[in-house]
């Protein structure tokens, strides 16, 4: 530190910025410092010495901008370790003279943890309904956060009570506009209907990085075979032209009108609240309670356009 | 005319050196004045006493702050009667937030559009031949009752707030009186208005007074001859244009076949219209401060203004004004103004400036909502300057509760993916750059595909809600805007519409936006900011509902949309990319979990969804946030002003020579461009007036 009374020395405190601060096992991290000198000095064209927590160097980051009072470094990218934990390393600002002023050395931590990788799973394609004892099909994405191959990589689906009722192997291809690893699966329908939570897991490997494992729940709506026919016919109501395309959802129960307009709900009995809603359109909302076939006409309503002022 | 005094090699200070080389310039030429006295911003004061003492860089008769709705009708006026007139504006080109608008411009007190409704009669040019839309009796008034509707004490909105009660009564009087003056002034200004329908918000509950601005849509813009070319319209979803950054709205049904109208047929023909009467124009000049001969007393006697120019950070570019005829170019970081006579402060209002915004409502000090028209307008428009200057010499201030009294002064737009969520503009305006995205605008109806989290993740409201704002309450009246009485039957003055059994009948204040801004696991200390909010949607919800998210409508980098291959890191992208993200989005993946849980459940207990719309999980691979932002449109509160839009200090006395209007005064609750117009019109005629010094 320099004292009031010795104007031949000085000293530099830096700080280190380290991007992400958590980071994947073996993934690039930036870093990034910030040298500041009292007095004030431009520090351009000297490097800080990184080194790591055993004292070994792991290379250094020059100096690149100051601005009138603050020195800066460009960003230095750099390999993680691969140990997951929390680590501490030490940027050093090695003595400098500059202007006949002698600057101590210093130094900062640099603090950053190593976790395993994350194993990301998504389920989609679950249909909405499925009859009880029936087969169906789901569609399983895994990735891993720092994108390693996951070819060959297995995956189990458990039923609601932890079972295993399933398998499944990664083959290698990837999801349309993703970089999910994907597989279709084929799974048997619970006997009694309900709506179950079932889960796929997929277990972390050790191939060279450490992995967590991944894990995802779904539902599975279980329903006894629909008794019912539901018409529902949706239309504009201004034309009473047909819309093609209108979704109708009598919970859980949900489909697609066709060119004409109609769409076929097979339900069960009981009380339902049915909603035909299209693009652009009021969303039609109607209480139903379904005993028989039965026919609903949807009238729907162009959304106001809102006023901009 | 404006004179220019002094040489351009005087001009170049150095930048950064402005306050330093000021003091020195109060401190060599300060025989006999106070001490500089310090402003917020550090900056000294400048109090001149002789004014002779200061050297000015231009000097007019009548010196405008702001080139916008209040300005441009202002100097046309001035110069009507004489005076020379110089206008400074901090942005790059005229036309302020008036360029943006929709152009509708509420009047009445029998107002010659009204009268030309009345009579059944076609505009001069025969571009206005529909029908009438009011009934004779609907636009039948006069100033009196005019004035009577704009201080309704009684009139009680959807939200339990009076928008007439507070306004100023002296201004009040005055804008009823110039309403008709006014509307003429415009028409002769190159102006043309479709057929009156209905009131603007806050413009009054009892008579139909708003008219929409067109041109007729031609090969060529001219606005002599009243037509804009298509391309300078601009088209639906694809461009607009340098002359209108919102595209032209179909105008036939107030006009004819071929009307475009909005704020651009009001503001460009205002400007053409000014350029050509010989008013001068210095853009890309900031006022900094309005100087007095001492700081609470004497004149007004010019302003301090600093370069404020806009670059595109694409090309490197200085932007440049649509038109330059009258364009002073001065690139002096700062130059002094003398007004001989006056000065009109028309800098417009405090929408974007957090911290006097944030006087009102603590939540809005979050920096990262903007004011609509922020690309447009640039980072200094709506920056509460003219209001603060204003202020720093001794004037009173008005109205400043009155914010809480218009549905539309902050809200949340359904428009997703832009910074500011209010203004829809396409390629083709230089300001796009600034932007990035137009924005994917979704009906109310389309909130039923997504969810919207919080900075943390964190699901807040009813999502098929969100959107929602109260109708403004102006004519025609009815239960939805708060009304028990609707169009021609409500009565003025009556205690039954602030009964509280009408309130209690009609209140429906949506309450969205509160829960927006409210504080959430992110928020720190001291601001306890809100932070962004984001629209969680997957692949499903972009094809089922036809959404188009590529550019322009998104932008792959300006931060206010991602997508990913799964939530986790979806959020990770949103906390790395977004300027605003100050926090990780912790909960996200547990909400979407939870939200796909109910959506099996069918019905939400958190927040009400499914009652009113179907539900759809967020499954399918790839995964979008993209950003949908509150608003801050415009803003009510500000310096206070007579009849005579003279600006009014402490004392209730009239600062000599300073006059203001539109959002940069207070006291009065109409939203819009009427309001402003009319100030602008009754300063412009007032400043020309003045005795010169």
């Amino acid at each position: 530190m320099a004292s009031p009374s010795d104007k031949t020395r000085g000293h530099v405190t830096c700080v280190i910025d380290v991007s992400p601060e958590v980071v994947d096992a073996g993934s690039e991290m930036t870093l990034r410092g910030e040298v500041s000198c009292a007095p004030v000095c431009d520090l351009r064209g000297h490097s800080l010495l990184i080194k790591d927590e055993t004292g070994a160097d792991r290379g250094s980051i020059e100096i690149t901008e100051f601005d009138g009072e603050t020195n800066a470094t460009g960003e230095f990218v750099l390999k993680a370790p691969v140990p997951t934990a929390e680590y501490t390393w030490l940027a050093v600002c090695p003595a400098v003279v500059k202007k006949a002023i002698t600057y101590a050395e210093a130094s900062a931590p640099i603090s950053f943890t190593v976790k395993s990788h994350t194993t990301s799973v998504v389920v989609w394609g679950v249909p909405p309904t499925v009859v009880a004892g029936e087969r169906f099909r789901i569609i399983v994405g895994i990735k891993c956060s720092s994108e390693c191959d996951l070819t060959k990589r297995d995956f189990g689906i458990y039923n609601d009570k932890g079972t295993q009722v399933s398998t499944g192997m990664l083959p290698g291809e990837r999801w349309p506009g993703t970089g999910l690893y994907f597989a279709e699966v084929e799974l048997e329908t619970p006997p009694y209907e309900g709506l179950y939570t079932w889960s796929v897991k997929s277990a972390g490997t050790d191939s060279g990085m450490p992995h967590a494992d991944g894990c995802i729940d779904f539902g599975v709506q279980v329903v006894n075979r629909p008794e019912f026919v539901v018409t529902v016919e949706a239309v504009d109501k201004e034309s009473q032209t047909p819309l093609e395309g209108a979704r109708v959802v009598m919970h859980p129960y949900r489909t697609i009108t066709d060119e004409r307009g109609v769409a076929e709900v097979r339900v069960t009995k009981g009380p339902y609240k049915l909603f035909v809603s299209q693009t652009k359109y009021v969303t039609f909302g109607l209480s139903v309670e379904v005993t028989s076939d039965m026919t609903a006409r949807a009238e729907l309503e162009l959304e106001p356009v809102s006023e901009r002022n | 005319m404006a004179k220019k005094r002094d040489s351009e090699k005087k001009d170049r200070t150095p930048r950064g050196e402005k306050a330093v080389s000021r003091r020195d310039f109060v401190k060599k030429g300060a025989a006999g004045i106070s001490a500089a006295v310090l402003s917020t911003s550090g900056t000294a004061l400048a109090q001149v006493s002789p004014t002779q003492a200061i050297q000015w860089n231009y000097e007019a008769d009548v010196v405008i702050i702001g080139g916008g709705c209040t300005g441009l009708p202002a100097a046309i006026r001035a110069r009507d009667l004489g005076a020379s007139v110089i206008v400074v504006d901090q942005n790059f080109d005229l036309g302020g937030k008036m360029l943006h608008s929709g152009g509708q411009v509420s009047f009445g007190g029998g107002d010659p559009l009204q009268l030309r409704d009345i009579a059944g009669e076609n505009d001069r040019e025969g571009f206005v031949t529909v029908p009438r839309r009011q009934s004779v009796e609907e636009l039948t008034e006069d100033p009196d009752f005019l004035f009577r509707d704009h201080t309704d004490w009684s009139v009680m909105d959807a939200a339990a707030q009076a928008p007439y009660r507070y306004n100023e009564r002296d201004l009040h009087r005055a804008y009823a009186d110039n309403c008709s003056a006014t509307r003429e002034f415009l028409m002769t200004n190159y102006v043309r208005f479709g057929r009156i329908s209905g009131t603007h918000g806050n413009g009054g509950m009892s008579r139909a007074r708003r008219a929409v601005t067109f041109l007729m849509e031609g090969a060529t813009t001219d606005v002599k001859k009243g037509t804009v070319s298509k391309k300078d319209a601009g088209i639906a979803r694809v461009s607009s244009s340098h002359f209108a950054p919102r595209v032209m709205e179909d105008g036939s049904f107030v006009a004819s076949k071929g009307a475009r109208a909005n704020g651009a047929a009001l503001s460009r023909c205002l400007e053409f219209s000014a350029r050509e009467k010989g008013v001068q124009f210095i853009l890309n000049r900031h006022m900094d401060e309005i100087i007095r001969e001492q700081q609470f007393s004497g004149r007004v006697v010019g302003i301090r203004a600093s370069y404020s120019p806009r670059v595109d950070p694409e090309t490197g570019n200085r932007l440049e004004s649509l038109w330059q005829n009258g364009n002073v170019d001065n690139r002096t970081e700062t130059i002094y103004i003398r007004a001989r006579k006056a000065i009109i402060i028309g800098a417009g209002g405090h929408g974007a400036n957090p911290q006097f915004r944030s006087m009102f409502y603590p939540a809005w000090r979050e920096p990262a909502f903007v004011s609509s028209g922020w690309a447009l307008l640039g980072p200094r428009g709506q920056d509460a300057s003219g209001i603060i200057a204003g202020m720093r010499i001794g004037a009173n201030l008005a109205g400043m509760q009155q914010n809480l009294s218009y549905a539309s002064t902050f809200h949340i737009p359904g428009n997703l993916a832009t910074r500011d969520p209010y203004t829809d503009m396409l390629p083709g305006h230089p300001t796009f750059s600034f932007r990035g995205s137009t924005g994917i605008n979704l009906p109310d109806a389309s909130f039923q595909h997504l969810i919207v989290v919080n900075q943390v993740g964190k699901r807040f409201f009813n999502e098929m809600l969100i959107t929602t704002r109260r109708a403004g309450a102006a004519f025609p009246a009815s239960p939805r805007s708060g009304q028990p009485k609707s169009g021609l039957d409500h009565v003025q003055m009556d205690w039954h519409n602030a009964s509280v059994e009408n309130i209690r009948k009609n209140y429906a204040e949506p309450s969205s936006i509160h829960a927006a801004l409210a504080m959430n696991e992110g928020s720190k200390a001291p601001d306890f900011l809100s932070g962004p909010i984001w629209t969680i949607f997957d692949r499903a919800a972009v094809e089922r509902d036809k959404w188009n998210i590529d550019p322009p409508f998104t932008s792959p980098t300006n931060g206010f949309f991602f997508s990913a291959d799964t939530i986790e890191e979806l959020g990770a992208k949103i906390r790395r990319g977004h300027e605003f993200q100050r926090v990780p989005l912790s909960y996200l993946v547990e909400t979407v979990a939870k939200w796909n849980s109910y959506v099996d459940k069918g019905g939400d207990p958190e927040f009400g969804r499914g009652s009113d719309a179907p539900m759809y999980k967020i499954e399918k691979p790839p995964f979008y946030a993209a950003t949908l932002y509150p608003v801050w449109h415009d803003s009510y509160g500000g310096l206070r002003i007579n009849g005579r839009t003279q600006v009014i200090d402490m004392l209730g006395e009239p600062i000599p020579g300073l006059y203001a209007g539109g959002e940069s005064s207070g006291g009065g609750n109409q939203h819009g461009l009427g309001r402003a117009l009319v100030h602008g019109y009754i300063a412009g005629t007032n400043a020309a007036k003045e005795a010169s010094s």
